[in-house]
């Protein structure tokens, strides 16, 4: 597949624009919201500027590499893209898009059982690293399904999302009266299951099925530790950028708990309001094996699908290599604790806070 | 659970930019403002805003119980009306009764100031409501004797006296709006010197006189908490007034701790101050309080739509508390605790809706 970056793009921020314009205010702000006031969504982005980097000198750094391997995966950069419903709301190719850029970018896709076009036909679009991700709306039946199409399909691995038990109130949705694609189609049918979902299903999926397994969803070291328990071979930090519960802690400080305790013993995957290179070598050096990017797939993909959602990776993938120069070091394996440090956030933090170029008119609700 | 997209009213910042456009300048700003610098009101926020709920996982949550039971009173959710003076300000036609009959339908309480119209057995028989009468002194123990057995004779299942109030504070924007409400013209300073009077010996003869559970509203401390405990109260309230009363006090939920420490078991612990969303009441909840009240929302809601306006801030915060006991992994108030709750840092400025931040309001300048 030969596609190349959309080279008309500048920075990140030139795509978030292009993005907003592309999309309807409903869509724009689904992509971009999250629940109630939205505290856990900016408590995301405040954790990640409470850390500053420190910048180590005259070292060769004439070699850096972001490259990494995850469950045996040889990667261009820790990068996932993070499961996401109705991508075809966003761009038309939906998740195939998503699978189509993570191809050519050597990166993960992680495909949403909410998402269209589906998992065959996904999985059928690109030749890429892929890991299904279900909601689970039905029983044992419904499960061993997916589990098997996925197995059948080339999916590595398999993620279930656990921290959405209750559809959560996204207000600017209530607001916009806007009721997106899965939300519809998915009306009256399901939720049940998610919210009856337990430990006993984790014990019975791993007796059943022989994929690696992702717990996705996990938001304290309490559960991440029973979930390398259970076998789960990845823990999934993440509060779901913010739509699941609100009022929670940005998704670092859940890393910073969390990582001693299962580092070695699970892979570690992080997502949560990751838009710079940056953020994605401040998640690893806390003990991240994978970076999930959610809300900046979308952006790139709303901005000019898979050459767009390619420019995107191709400035976060130049940021980081910036970052190691600066930093003096040529590998992640080099990085640890000593390269960070705490400092004071410089901003009010929001969704686009490290893009302060960007500066919408407030829209009025 | 309420469908918020079809409704009117999806979300309570609707309701809140509803009520701003029905009422005037003074009467919002009466509601919306606080004493002096607001310093007290904004903490309240601020209080809820450095906490964080810690979200637990892969439990059963399909049925969440949301009642709590408090003075023989079965809550659908551990929420109360707080006691408002002049409800009839933002509720013209109902006043008072709208929001009894709102907890009616709601199956939570209403306590009825008694500042408001129309008065306690009118709004006594407006509703078959969960009702507990709350008390201003402005008069002797004949005063007080006559309202707590009108109180006891009209169904009330309890009955509150507050306290913070001893004098009255400056509320800066009333002042610059040059807005007299009617219902302090009414108010003497012989009568406001019953409540600057007011001591633990009242308490002492209040509980020896009567039978009805007592509620001391406007606690702020735990040594007046203990006093309390001491004095045999019933129920003790903490409150600052909605930042109304002392300026440069402390948020509401910082001090609720310390009053749990000293009075839990021994008196029902209620807390109203900044609560504007569900997990709010989940945090005040965790951290021991067993009701929280509701004042300015209570407002808003008459003020956008009068009783069904209460109805639906009422319908959409138990939305919010049934979704965020779910994603705690709770299914009732006694899978929370302290450690479901964690320091964690603000990302706003606190001021009165700020749990709101898609309310968009024209700021009056004065």
């Amino acid at each position: 597949m030969s596609i190349e970056p959309a080279a008309e793009f500048a920075t990140l921020h030139e795509i978030i624009k292009a993005a907003r314009n592309n999309l309807t205010q409903g869509v724009w702000d689904y992509v971009t919201g999250a629940t109630d006031s939205e505290t856990t969504l900016r408590r995301n982005r405040q954790a990640l500027d409470s850390i500053a980097l420190r910048p180590r000198v005259m070292r060769d750094v004439s070699k850096r590499s972001a490259k990494a391997s995850f469950m045996g995966r040889d990667l261009s950069m820790p990068i996932i893209l993070a499961p996401i419903g109705s991508l075809q709301m966003v761009h038309e190719g939906g998740a195939a898009t998503s699978a189509k850029a993570a191809e050519i970018a050597n990166v993960i896709h992680m495909v949403s059982s909410r998402s269209g076009p589906g998992l065959e036909e996904t999985a059928a679009a690109a030749d890429n690293h892929r890991i299904f991700q279900l909601y689970i709306r039905g029983g044992d039946d419904f499960e061993d399904d997916h589990v098997k199409r996925a197995i059948d399909n080339g999916y590595f691995a398999f993620a279930v999302t656990v921290d959405l038990d209750y559809y959560t109130r996204r207000e600017r949705d209530h607001a916009n009266r806007f009721v997106h694609l899965s939300r519809a189609v998915m009306a009256g049918g399901g939720m049940e299951f998610q919210a009856a979902y337990n430990w006993d299903s984790i014990k019975r999926f791993k007796d059943k099925h022989d994929i690696p397994l992702i717990m996705k969803g996990i938001g304290t070291v309490e559960d991440a530790v029973t979930a390398v328990e259970h076998g789960a071979e990845a823990v999934y930090l993440s509060n779901h950028g913010g739509r699941g519960l609100d009022s929670g802690r940005g998704a670092i400080e859940i890393l910073r708990e969390t990582a001693p305790e299962i580092k070695g013993k699970a892979k570690i995957i992080y997502d949560g309001g990751v838009m710079r290179g940056t953020d994605v070598v401040k998640a690893m050096i806390l003990g991240a094996d994978a970076v999930g990017i959610g809300r900046m797939q979308c952006l790139g993909m709303a901005a000019a699908g898979v050459p767009g959602l390619l420019r995107a990776l191709e400035i976060l993938d130049e940021e980081i290599h910036i970052a190691f120069g600066l930093m003096g070091v040529n590998s992640w394996d080099e990085l640890d604790g000593s390269f960070i440090c705490d400092a004071e956030p410089v901003g009010e933090p929001h969704i686009f806070s490290q893009h302060p170029m960007v500066a919408f008119e407030p829209h009025l609700y | 659970m309420s469908e918020g997209i079809s409704n009117e009213f999806a979300t309570i910042h609707e309701i809140i930019k509803t009520a701003r456009m029905n009422l005037t300048q003074g009467a919002w700003d009466y509601m919306a403002g606080a004493s002096e610098s607001e310093t007290t009101m904004k903490r309240n926020r601020r209080a809820f805003d450095k906490l964080a709920l810690k979200p637990r996982v892969m439990r059963d949550v399909r049925e969440i119980d949301t009642s709590e039971t408090i003075f023989g009173m079965k809550l659908n959710i551990p929420v109360i009306l707080a006691p408002i003076g002049s409800l009839e300000t933002f509720s013209p036609v109902g006043g008072a009764a709208d929001s009894a009959r709102a907890a009616e339908e709601a199956g939570i309480c209403h306590m009825l100031s008694s500042r408001c119209a129309p008065g306690l057995e009118e709004v006594a028989a407006a509703a078959d409501n969960y009702r507990i009468f709350q008390l201003y002194v402005r008069g002797d123990t004949d005063f007080e004797d006559d309202h707590a057995r009108r109180a006891i004779d009209n169904g009330y299942h309890a009955f509150a006296v507050t306290i913070d109030t001893a004098v009255y504070s400056r509320r800066e924007r009333d002042y610059a709006n040059r807005f007299v409400k009617k219902w302090r013209v009414d108010v003497s300073n012989d009568e406001q010197n019953w409540q600057a009077l007011y001591t633990w010996d009242n308490v002492k003869r209040f509980k020896d006189t009567h039978d009805i559970p007592l509620i001391m509203k406007g606690i702020a401390t735990a040594e007046d908490a203990a006093l309390c405990v001491e004095h045999g109260v019933d129920g003790i309230y903490v409150s600052n007034h909605g930042g109304r009363q002392l300026d440069h006090g402390r948020g509401s939920l910082d001090v609720l701790p310390e009053v749990v420490r000293e009075a839990k078991g021994k008196a029902k612990i209620f807390v109203d101050g900044g609560c504007l969303r569900g997990g709010d009441i989940v945090k005040a909840k965790a951290l021991g309080a067993d009701a929280v009240g509701i004042g300015r929302l209570q407002c808003c809601g008459l003020a956008a739509a009068g009783q069904a306006g209460v109805v639906r801030v009422l319908e959409i915060l138990e939305d919010e508390i049934r979704i965020a006991m779910a994603l705690c992994g709770a299914t009732s108030w006694a899978d929370l605790d302290e450690s479901s709750v964690i320091p964690s840092s603000p990302v706003n400025y606190p001021s009165v809706f700020s749990g709101h931040p898609l309310l968009h309001l024209d700021a009056n300048k004065y």
